[in-house]
């Protein structure tokens, strides 16, 4: 195991290399000019462009690039001039953290409740009720969830903060409404992974040997059915965590998402990269992370590693 | 031969050869199969019709489709024309200046069925042709999704190994491009347009259906019909496709229909950057995102797009439950 | 047989799905008879590059608008028909420019006929037997203010006109590069001034300015706007930038769109708040609040990349940095009053500024502030070290150019302080215009020892800077926060009432809902649902809602270059 996770974390490393590269130069592709302003001379253009090195062969700006990267100097930003990227991100990558972390607990805690009490009480009312919830989370995009939120809860009720995040109140809606589409998502996973899994012989097994509903459920409904929701929410966790420009905007929220979606339009190089790239290792680590749970989680996907290894030893 | 039976609160009986009938071995009724011999697609065809809930979510499908394409050829007010003196009318109401207009003319005054928008355009028209871009959107972009999804996923997942790790590590990569830097270079590229919208979304939306199908199949590939079906000589593509996809259905139609109203919201977003369709058509996501900045004043133009946004997830859902039910092999349909 | 059904239901699918794309498609090829990518192809025998040098063809489109209803349509009433270039608000000689000198070459409704009129001369002139055969392409950017104005002139021209009209995408940026460089055909372009002088806005048009994509080129325009500045008496200078625009105008090198205006709200005892076109977009200095103990000030502003005066890039920026800092004047709407200079002349010939400083002038730490830092400053600004994107506005001062050209050394700058109370300015052209700009940014004072101590980390907390103006900030926290309470060594301190302003950064609809909760005390009303604020006090019962011109004009340019594609530029 040790020996997979090394020759797993090598392999990320590569990857984020070359997801870096490929950014580096597609957004050199986008049309415009980051400097291209209405009332800017072509003579200041030429010489910020000077300044950020940008005059020299772009194989020699690359080269840099990685040689800061290594460094761990994410480089300077080219529209929020004289700010470093790493600055940008040690600013706002904790109310982004902290954000999506709140909104994917409840979002996993809500979600398998409701799922599987969903499967187990198939086709009876709460069933239908989760479903609709699900569906509808699902329906709603969260412009549309986080809008109706504020307008009900904050500025009608006047019961909730409507932004910022300054205590516990101001997390509640946020957090809310972000969780809503994973919430929905985790519910109907779950609820469709049980169903398939309930029916199996080894379920019946369990309940003749006189296990109780509760521990037939969690000890083997659940494990074997959130495979799925482990696949998905790799990936999930890497995007929430570094930020979701409109839930952030919307509630006023100083997080990593604006950066993201605003520096592709401005054309801030350096800050497209160094988000992809911060948002590249949490994406690479959470899928190192779900590959080794699939070994947890699922005893069966262990055993055929090793019985392919076995096999191929054997061929070998 | 009499015996005599006795229990404790049984009478006594006496069994006399006259009341028992041999009754024999009908060798023909025995191998009589009386249960049908169906084939997987008629097994599932059957549960389906069988299924109220499912019917409906398809009948309610098939209306909106058609409303899709006839709605707005039989209604007298264009999706494109702008008003401005009919703006922001609420449902199933006339302006002054067009009633004025019709008592003028003589002619018959047609009330806007879902109101008008911010420019005076008809809602009941421009909803109706935003279905069609939606619907075929959705059901398009999601399709092509899950059949890649499959494909990348399965040979993932069954494979293993180096196969296995190369086609995760470029999903990683593909994952990690923003999906805005690659939609404007494919518009550079390509152009706007529908074609356009669809590889956008393609092309980064095939990785969620990959994942799970591969998470999926790594933990049925143990199987025993999995060793049975190899055992007798099954090849790696039929195995994938015979065996295991059927089994994987349930949470691939999910998934899938989990999938379409995002679809719908990103071609809403692609379409205001540039990529995809251009005014004045419309579709559902941008109705919706037009309606939301007006929620407060005018909720009606985020009502009318969100609901039917809800009732097509709706009905794909229970279509799908439905048609999980009846592709799932375990669970065998009654007659 | 039952597989046969299911059979024809996917059929079915599969038909409808057909049916859909069809139809999602078939609405524009009705639209465009002609082809779809560049149409410089010919369609019959004329191209869309002809057409748009035609004089009646560019006369047509503006005829055939109704600019009342795209207003009514697109920022529902808010904006002010556009029908000429300059902004009304402009100063004239004793009143405002547009009342001193008015167009009537455009009027807000349409005049179809004369709009016809010149659109069968053109027809008749290029050889098109009937406007459908017409199909040209407005180009805008994915900015959401500018759709629906476009789709209601792509309307309207239909409508009127029966010619065909294509809307085109693309990101801000590239719309940018493609107005300087020629590719399109119609395309959206704004503008906001920069100082109180038609100036700032018809140098836009001289032939040899290089943002002049659609390569509009007239020589008596050139020769009106480029010697108006040799003139001192502003009469004169006025009648020829008159004579100028009308002549825009009536060439139709442009289709004048509109004069922006924003709604906003605030609290209803807070007085004192200044919103103008030039100066910062919310002058908050003299602000206070009525009846109430409390005076601390709390609003926000969309975007604050760098509070670093000569580093300046973005208006916003104004808005915190005329906080702490104070330039050589002081501008208060259309004021300008004494800043750091108590007193200025101006020469003659327009070509050079004095300017007298306080004698007591000192920064917030209370040491001294003389003519050399803003020396220091200026030559900062043009160092090409700096780069500055703001630099350009020194392009009218002396050697500036070269300077940043780096062919001259900084101290070349026509910048000079004499002693340490006086500063001069001379220019290499007259800029009679230069004294209100100087409220700007980049001409603030900035102490040289903390700059070059600091470096590249000047200005990024409220430690690394020091100011000279109304208040001293407290705590900054970079594009999140600025706070600030008054400095007690301000030479006209008695004039602050406020004890404390924040400046929050946001989204401008949350700062609106937030204001609406009572977090914030003024904030910018969306324009979707302005309409309704501004009509209904009762739905803002604590707030009072309001609008100001701020500047921006917005219009289409057309490229009359003979190249759509950037070919001729």
């Amino acid at each position: 195991m040790p020996k997979y996770i090394l020759k797993r974390c090598i392999i990320a490393v590569f990857t984020l290399l070359v997801l870096i590269t490929i950014i580096f130069f597609l957004v050199r592709l986008l049309p415009g000019d980051p400097f291209n302003d209405p009332k800017v001379t072509d003579e200041v253009r030429a010489r910020l462009e000077a300044y950020y090195g940008m005059d020299k062969p772009l194989i020699q700006q690359y080269f840099a690039y990685l040689g800061n990267l290594l460094k761990g100097d994410f480089g300077v930003s080219l529209i929020y001039t004289g700010r470093s990227v790493n600055s940008t991100i040690a600013q706002t990558f904790p109310y982004s953290a902290d954000l999506g972390l709140r909104a994917l607990g409840l979002a996993l805690v809500v979600g398998l409740i409701l799922g599987t009490l969903a499967a187990q009480k198939a086709g009876r009312v709460i069933d239908y009720v989760c479903v609709l919830v699900a569906i509808i989370g699902v329906s709603m995009p969260d412009f549309i969830i986080g809008a109706l939120l504020k307008l009900i809860f904050a500025i009608k009720l006047r019961v909730l903060p409507a932004g910022l995040w300054n205590g516990f109140s101001y997390t509640i809606l946020p957090v809310v409404a972000l969780s809503f589409y994973t919430l929905a998502l985790i519910t109907r996973l779950m609820r469709s992974s049980m169903l398939e899994v309930i029916h199996q012989d080894y379920i019946l097994t369990a309940k003749a040997k006189g296990l109780s509903n509760f521990q037939v459920i969690w000890r083997h409904q659940i494990r074997n059915s959130i495979l799925p929701i482990v696949t998905v929410m790799g990936p999930l966790v890497a995007a929430v965590l570094t930020g979701t420009f409109v839930i952030e905007s919307m509630y006023a929220i100083p997080g990593m998402g604006k950066f993201y979606v605003e520096s592709v339009h401005d054309l801030d190089y350096t800050m497209v990269l160094g988000m992809t790239a911060f948002y590249g290792i949490f994406l690479v680590s959470a899928n190192l992370v779900v590959d080794i749970l699939y070994g947890i989680v699922d005893p069966r996907i262990k055993l055929a590693e090793s019985k392919q290894k076995a096999d191929d030893g054997e061929e070998g | 031969m009499t015996e005599t039976i006795a229990g404790k609160n049984t009478p006594n009986i006496e069994l006399t050869d006259e009341l028992l009938q041999r009754v024999g071995k009908n060798t023909e009724e025995m191998n009589k199969v009386v249960r049908p011999s169906l084939t997987y697609w008629q097994d599932a065809w059957i549960k389906l019709r069988k299924n109220p809930v499912a019917t409906l979510g398809l009948i309610i499908l098939v209306i909106y489709i058609l409303m899709a394409i006839f709605a707005p050829m039989l209604t007298p007010y264009s999706y494109r024309t702008n008003n401005s003196r009919a703006m922001n009318l609420e449902p199933m109401q006339n302006s002054e200046d067009e009633i004025a207009a019709a008592a003028e003319s003589g002619e018959k005054l047609a009330p806007h069925i879902f109101g008008t928008d911010q420019m005076g355009r008809d809602l009941w028209a421009r909803t109706w042709m935003g279905a069609r871009v939606s619907l075929f959107i959705g059901l398009a972009v999601v399709s092509i999704n899950t059949v890649i999804g499959c494909l990348v996923g399965g040979v993932a997942g069954y494979f293993g190994g180096r196969a296995d790790m190369i086609i995760m590590r470029i999903i990683d990569v593909l994952y990690g491009i923003p999906m805005i830097i690659l939609a404007i270079l494919l518009m550079v590229v390509m152009g706007s347009g529908i074609v356009s919208l669809i590889v956008a979304m393609v092309a980064i939306g095939w990785i969620s259906s990959a994942r799970l199908v591969r998470g999926q199949v790594l933990q049925l590939k143990s199987s025993e019909y999995v060793l049975a079906a190899k055992t007798l000589g099954a090849s790696d593509m039929r195995v994938i496709i015979r065996h295991m996809l059927p089994n994987i259905s349930g949470i691939l139609i999910t998934n899938m229909t989990m999938a379409i109203p995002n679809a719908i919201f990103n071609e809403a977003f692609l379409s205001y950057i540039g990529i995809g369709i251009a005014a004045p058509m419309c579709s559902w996501g941008l109705l919706a995102r037009t309606g939301a900045a007006l929620m407060e004043i005018y909720p009606y133009q985020l009502i009318i797009p969100a609901f039917f946004i809800c009732t097509t997830m709706l009905s794909l859902n229970m279509l799908g439950d439905g048609l999980r039910d009846a592709l799932d092999p375990k669970m065998r349909g009654k007659y | 047989m039952k597989q046969s059904k299911l059979l024809l239901l996917v059929f079915l699918l599969c038909l409808s799905l057909c049916i859909f794309a069809a139809c999602a498609q078939e609405e524009t090829p009705a639209d465009d008879p002609g082809t779809e990518e560049g149409s410089s192809e010919a369609s019959g025998e004329f191209t869309v590059e002809e057409l748009l040098q035609n004089k009646d063809f560019r006369l047509a489109l503006n005829y055939a608008l109704d600019r009342e209803e795209y207003v009514a349509v697109a920022s529902s009433g808010l904006y002010y028909p556009g029908t000429r270039f300059v902004l009304p608000l402009v100063a004239g000689a004793e009143t405002t420019y547009a009342e001193e000198y008015p167009m009537d070459v455009y009027q807000s409704t349409a005049d179809l006929e004369l709009a016809q009129q010149h659109l069968t001369a053109a027809m008749e002139t290029l050889g098109i037997s009937d406007p459908s055969e017409i199909t040209i392409k407005i180009k805008i950017s994915d900015d959401e203010g500018n759709r629906p104005i476009a789709e209601n002139c792509q309307d309207q021209w239909n409508r009127n006109l029966g010619i065909n009209v294509e809307i085109e995408t693309v990101t801000y940026r590239a719309m940018l590069d493609d107005r300087v460089a020629g590719n399109f055909e119609l395309i959206y372009a704004g503008w906001m001034p920069d100082y109180d002088d038609p100036y700032t806005y018809l140098s836009y048009f001289v032939s040899t300015n290089a943002q002049n994509g659609g390569k509009f080129s007239n020589e008596r325009y050139d020769e009106l706007v480029n010697t108006a500045n040799t003139y001192s008496d502003k009469a004169t200078r006025l009648a020829m930038y008159a004579e100028a625009e009308q002549i825009l105008l009536e060439e139709a090198g442009i289709v004048p769109l509109q004069v922006r205006q924003r709604p906003w709200a605030y609290a209803n005892n807070l007085k004192g708040i200044v919103r103008y076109y030039l100066g910062p977009t919310v002058d908050y200095i003299y602000a206070y609040f009525d009846g109430q103990e409390e005076q601390d000030l709390s609003f926000s502003q969309t975007d604050i990349p760098t509070i670093d005066p000569q580093l300046f890039n973005a208006s916003a920026s104004y808005v915190a940095i005329k906080g702490y800092s104070e330039g050589l004047v002081h501008t208060l709407g259309a004021e300008v009053r004494p800043g750091v200079a108590e007193s200025w002349e101006i020469a003659e010939d327009n070509m050079s500024m004095t300017f007298h400083l306080r004698q007591d002038a000192c920064w917030s730490d209370g040491s001294p502030l003389t003519a050399n830092d803003f020396v220091y400053a200026f030559r900062r600004l043009a160092d090409p070290n700096t780069a500055a994107s703001y630099s350009w506005v020194l392009s009218e001062v002396k050697n500036a150019t070269a300077v940043l050209a780096g062919e001259m050394a900084v101290e070349e700058l026509g910048v000079s302080a004499p002693d340490d109370y006086t500063f001069v300015i001379e220019f290499d052209v007259p800029a009679p215009y230069y004294l209100s700009f100087l409220d700007m940014p980049p001409f603030h004072p900035v102490k040289q020892e903390l700059v070059e101590q600091y470096g590249v980390d000047y200005a990024s907390s409220a430690d690394t800077l020091l100011g000279n103006g109304p208040f001293v900030i407290t705590e900054y926290l970079v594009d999140q926060s600025i706070t600030m309470v008054p400095n007690e060594n301000y030479w006209d301190r008695e004039s602050i009432k406020l004890d404390s302003v924040t400046i929050h950064v946001m989204d401008q609809d949350a700062a609106f809902d937030l204001m609406r909760t009572g977090e914030l005390d003024l904030a910018d009303i969306p324009v979707d649902v302005a309409n309704s604020y501004l009509e209904d006090a009762s739905l803002l019962p604590d707030h009072t809602a309001e609008l100001f011109m701020d500047g921006a004009v917005d219009w289409f340019c057309i490229n009359m270059s003979g190249s759509t594609t950037g070919a001729n530029n």
